[in-house]
């Protein structure tokens, strides 16, 4: 697969650029990539946070999953659904995926996998 | 380990690789705005034309050139291209010198790459043709 085939998401430029440009956005839309289903904004905060944390999610405190879920809920996953890249239902706090977030997801994987962080020696 | 297993799961089908030397999410924030992105291409298009390592222009020039890209008129107006000319040196070559993709010294008034802007316009370009339609927010 080349850059070329990776899926066609169905948004204009401006919208797939800006919800990808936070990092838990781009958290959101991998995991829902990976999940068979909708998942919870709970269980996405724990996710979060574990990786933010770089810990097990089984050690995640109540505390640094609120912080995580405050944010998700009130700012990140409104406006992925007003862009179309997940579906969003404010009620049920579920989250699911669009024909978009699959294209969305190959290319924060592909620009994640061409940078690398440099090193003192590098810059 | 999360960074070790998104690489594989990309690894695995990306034949064709780039290489950037810049942090993924200094990436995504430097390339989250219109006029930064702009920035990046027109550094990328004068590397190809130029066949320079180090391409470098003026921030003039790029305000004329994107107030053009961002106009319909075939003139570029006066206080459009201010406009950007303002925007470009208070905000996003700062951003973009911060994120060590361009050099830009806010007393002078050259702007020089500072990263692969080659790589990174392909990458902007690979998003925006995958993109199609639909209503802009």
């Amino acid at each position: 697969m080349t850059v070329k085939d990776a899926g066609c998401i169905p948004m204009p430029p401006e919208n797939a650029f800006e919800a990808v440009s936070n990092s838990r956005r781009r958290q959101a839309i991998l995991s829902l990539d990976r999940s068979d289903g909708p998942i919870s904004a709970g269980d996405l905060a724990v996710e979060i946070a574990a990786i933010e944390l770089g810990i097990d999610p089984s050690h995640v405190t109540g505390e640094q999953r609120t912080r995580v879920y405050i944010s998700l809920t009130q700012s990140h996953l409104d406006k992925l659904d007003d862009v179309g890249a997940v579906e969003y239902d404010d009620r049920s706090k579920q989250i699911a995926a669009t024909d978009a977030t699959g294209p969305l997801a190959e290319y924060v994987r592909k620009i994640t996998t061409d940078c690398y962080e440099p090193t003192e020696g590098d810059r | 380990m999360i960074r070790g297993l998104l690489d594989q799961v990309a690894g695995d089908d990306a034949e064709q690789e780039l290489s950037v030397a810049l942090d993924a999410a200094d990436v995504f924030e430097a390339i989250r705005n219109n006029r930064r992105r702009e920035v990046i291409l027109r550094l990328a298009a004068i590397e190809a034309n130029e066949s320079t390592d180090q391409p470098t222009t003026t921030i003039a020039a790029l305000a004329e050139h994107i107030a053009a890209v961002e106009g319909d008129a075939e003139t570029v107006d006066r206080d459009h291209r201010r406009a950007v000319y303002i925007g470009l040196h208070q905000s996003h070559l700062g951003k973009l010198d911060d994120l060590g993709i361009v050099s830009y010294d806010p007393r002078g008034t050259d702007v020089v790459a500072a990263a692969d802007v080659t790589a990174l316009s392909e990458l902007i370009t690979a998003v925006e043709e995958a993109c199609d339609g639909g209503e802009q927010l």
